[in-house]
């Protein structure tokens, strides 16, 4: 299996049915069946963001999906290189680098960091994101980055 | 001791997207595919013990063991590559059926999160 780096908006939309992402996150992955990384950050930022969607019949289904997953050894599989102490330094060492051209913030540096220590060490073989600064800052170091984007432009409130 | 079946399939397989068949299928020709079903050889601790190389050669080669100690099964003995996890097929098919239903979209929110704190964005436009 595939070994993907997925940033938190990529896999909300995966697990959440009706996420406005979803059905072209859930195409790429019927397409190319791969494994994510998962680590400390990326955990705390999709855990948190599924348990504040569980309010309605949606939410519940996404939050037992991603339990299911976690479950395993695999489909969401753990990376014990990616500590925090470590991440938070090769993030910093990132902004220093790039945050002059690239208005991520500084969440996105931790993701991009990890993705790029991961691809170093081991490989693998693409970033996900639905977040078009942070795709740019993610091509910017050398990552093989796949941007979702939909028809249908996001509502802030 | 016997812990091997062997039959022949005609394409598609009988388990589509179960995913776990998929690395025992080896094509015979463009219709059949050769399947080997797999059956759980029970073995003692004491012979694991006595034989831990001779068994692991017998993993490698695609045999599965159940280790039981006291007459209960304590663990499984499978090979590296054999998918123990279920698919991704499996975790989201509740996914799957609330996404079938006809709803409109939600914003993304961790999308949403990050343009609302992202000042220097912002700033930059």
């Amino acid at each position: 299996m595939p070994l993907v780096y997925a940033d938190s908006s990529v896999l909300f939309a995966w697990f959440h049915p009706h996420d406005e992402f979803s059905p072209v996150v859930d195409l790429a992955v019927q397409k190319g069946a791969p494994d994510f990384v998962y680590w400390p950050y990326l955990r705390l930022e999709v855990r948190h963001n599924l348990r504040m969607s569980r309010v309605d019949s949606d939410g519940e289904v996404a939050w037992r999906a991603l339990r299911a997953a976690e479950r395993t050894a695999s489909r969401l599989r753990w990376q014990s290189e990616l500590t925090a102490d470590r991440i938070l330094e090769a993030a910093e060492e990132l902004s220093a680098d790039k945050a002059r051209n690239f208005g991520c913030g500084s969440g996105d540096y931790l993701h991009v960091a990890a993705a790029r220590r991961l691809h170093l060490l081991n490989g693998i073989d693409g970033f996900w994101t639905c977040d078009l600064i942070q795709a740019g800052l993610a091509k910017a170091v050398g990552l093989k980055t796949r941007l979702f984007e939909t028809k249908r432009p996001a509502s802030i409130d | 001791m016997a812990s091997w079946t062997i039959g022949w399939i005609n394409k598609p397989g009988p388990c589509g997207g179960c995913g776990n068949w998929k690395s025992r299928l080896i094509t015979v020709d463009g219709d059949t595919e050769l399947v080997s079903i797999r059956r759980v050889t029970s073995i003692t601790s004491k012979e694991l013990h006595e034989q831990t190389g001779a068994f692991l050669d017998r993993v490698k080669q695609g045999q599965r063991f159940r280790v039981l100690r006291g007459g209960e099964a304590d663990a499984l003995l499978v090979p590296a590559t054999d998918q123990i996890d279920p698919p991704w097929d499996e975790i989201m098919a509740e996914v799957r059926k609330a996404r079938a239903q006809a709803k409109p979209p939600r914003p993304n929110p961790i999308l949403a999160e990050r343009r609302k704190r992202n000042y220097a964005a912002r700033v930059r436009r």
